[in-house]
């Protein structure tokens, strides 16, 4: 894709979101909320079965870069459109979720 | 057991702490579902997974969930069980894991009826059960009036295999015994249905099947509907794989099936008939036979819902999840019904704790095998608009067109992978 394309897609994507979706706070998940969606294909917690990816306790700049490529350059296969619904800041919220789960266990 | 200590408890055991310093009075609204029950009727991928992330969100609610069968033979990856890919076994599972590691009570028996004022369900074995929440999630029922000729016993011959078990076996043992040369016909009804691009991997797995084993064979597909998920993807792999042995008729040239013949193996449509040696029927399709007993589906077969919650529309304190549930675009597939659950789950939690119900986030990921290394996918984040649930911008793919074959053995190792985890994270 040419790169003034790419950025008049993403240009119409954050305006149509924005249309859509007026105000952030109409629209606010929480970090549970969207990390729960991972679960299907990276296990629960994201402690994943077979060949899938881990996220569970793994370090959230990692998680979150690899997000970012996925979303940025359209890599990952299914996980390029999905990482397109998500903001940075999202993006780093499911992040810092999988990163704080060992902390969390007893 | 094991349980999450999860920021909401921090938050409640502060404010439970709070609430004591001021005196012991507010104690017991503080204390999150403390005492609550649950109850949960089917446990298919939503049902299950609902009382699992119930218990997960607040383990002081008590979840029962009532369940006909002690086995459960998963729709996906079903096809593989039809085209002799894998045995009936390596798709069949228990519910004991859902106890051991979750504590949720398993009741075998058949639901009767609910008494909504009473907030109870009574059991055909007598016992009644009462709820401060209840879950319903039946699946499908099969609308056998709406297809002229096909019953409960024309499935016998004709099978629809569209719900895992028996009639998979079924299907694949007419299969086996079909001559080299024969037609394989399978209808397909109008949407919505469970799972749509199921009947497409089928045509593609039957056809992988037939080209190994009973080259001269055809495949024929009569569908009530003119488009179909992922039809790109899947013409150009029929093209690539199996050219010349699928044959696609849409309902705008008669490809609806108007009238079946058990006897005679034929399919009726608007614009003739048709023979075949293998017939699989998929019959136009319901929200399962309960909801409509408990007042739930509306008039066009389904349970309207609240998108935030899943609480039916109908019948207050009574939610609805899977593929019973008119969830805006979400498809009737296992991976929407498992992350309506979860969505549902919290906001049981939220309702029962006197919390507000916050914003839900769906995602659903669905892949089809065209052969065994050849994988197709869509995929989508879903959440609430104004219209209801819907993609959000940008956020709904399927795999491209004109990719390697090393691409789409990646994606077939995605499906097996994506099976995996969503039993795993369903019913473990």
């Amino acid at each position: 894709m040419r790169p003034t394309t790419r950025f008049l897609l993403l240009c119409t994507c954050i305006f149509t979101q924005q249309f859509i979706y007026p105000a952030a706070a109409s629209a606010a998940p929480s970090a549970e909320m969207m990390a729960n969606t991972c679960a299907m294909c990276h296990g629960t917690d994201g402690k994943a079965v077979g060949k899938m990816e881990e996220l569970y306790g793994k370090p959230a700049n990692k998680i979150a870069d690899e997000l970012f490529e996925f979303k940025q350059e359209n890599k990952g296969r299914v996980m390029a459109p999905l990482m397109k619904a998500y903001t940075d800041e999202q993006i780093r919220m499911i992040a810092k979720y999988f990163e704080s789960l060992p902390s969390k266990k007893r | 057991m094991e349980r999450n200590f999860t920021r909401r408890d921090f938050l409640s055991m502060a404010a439970a702490g709070a609430v004591v310093s001021l005196g012991g009075f507010g104690r017991a609204f503080a204390q999150s579902g403390q005492d609550k029950r649950v109850v949960v009727i089917g446990g298919g991928f939503a049902g299950a997974t609902c009382a699992k992330y119930l218990r997960r969100a607040d383990s002081a609610i008590q979840v029962t969930l009532i369940e006909r069968q002690r086995n459960y033979v998963t729709p996906p990856s079903s096809n593989l069980v039809v085209t002799g890919l894998q045995p009936l076994s390596a798709i069949t599972l228990g519910y004991d894991k859902l106890h051991l590691n979750h504590g949720v009570k398993v009741v075998y028996g058949n639901a009767m009826s609910i008494d909504p004022a009473g907030r109870n369900v009574a059991l055909e074995s007598g016992e009644i059960l009462s709820y401060d929440r209840l879950v319903v999630a039946p699946g499908i029922d099969f609308k056998y009036a709406a297809l002229e000729g096909y019953s409960e016993q024309a499935a016998i011959i004709m099978p629809h295999a569209w719900k895992a078990g028996p009639q998979t076996e079924l299907l694949r043992r007419q299969l086996e015994q079909m001559p080299n040369g024969g037609t394989v016909i399978i209808t397909v009804p109008p949407a919505p249905f469970r799972c749509p691009p199921g009947p497409y991997e089928r045509a593609s797995l039957i056809a992988h099947y037939l080209k190994r084993n009973k080259p001269k064979s055809k495949m024929l597909i009569l569908d009530a509907n003119d488009s179909f998920a992922a039809q790109e993807g899947f013409m150009e792999a029929w093209q690539a794989l199996y050219p010349g042995m699928i044959e696609w008729v849409p309902g705008s040239k008669g490809g609806g099936a108007t009238q079946v013949d058990a006897r005679s193996l034929t399919v009726f449509t608007r614009t003739g008939q048709h023979r075949g040696n293998v017939v699989n029927v998929i019959p136009p399709q319901k929200a399962g036979d309960f909801a409509d007993k408990a007042g739930l589906s509306d008039e066009t077969g389904w349970c309207p819902v609240d998108a935030g919650s899943f609480e039916s529309t109908r019948q207050k304190g009574i939610h609805v999840i899977g593929d019973s549930s008119i969830a805006g675009k979400l498809p009737k597939s296992a991976a929407a019904a498992n992350s309506e659950a979860k969505v549902c789950a919290i906001a049981i939690a939220s309702l029962l704790a006197g919390r507000p119900v916050g914003d839900p986030s769906f995602v659903n990921a669905c892949y089809a095998l065209v052969s065994p290394t050849y994988g197709l996918s869509i995929a989508g984040v879903y959440g609430r608009t104004a219209g209801g649930i819907a993609p959000l911008p940008g956020a709904l793919g399927m795999s491209p067109l004109k990719q390697s074959a090393k691409y789409r053995a990646k994606e077939a190792q995605d499906a097996n992978g994506w099976y995996q985890n969503i039993v795993a994270d369903s019913f473990t």
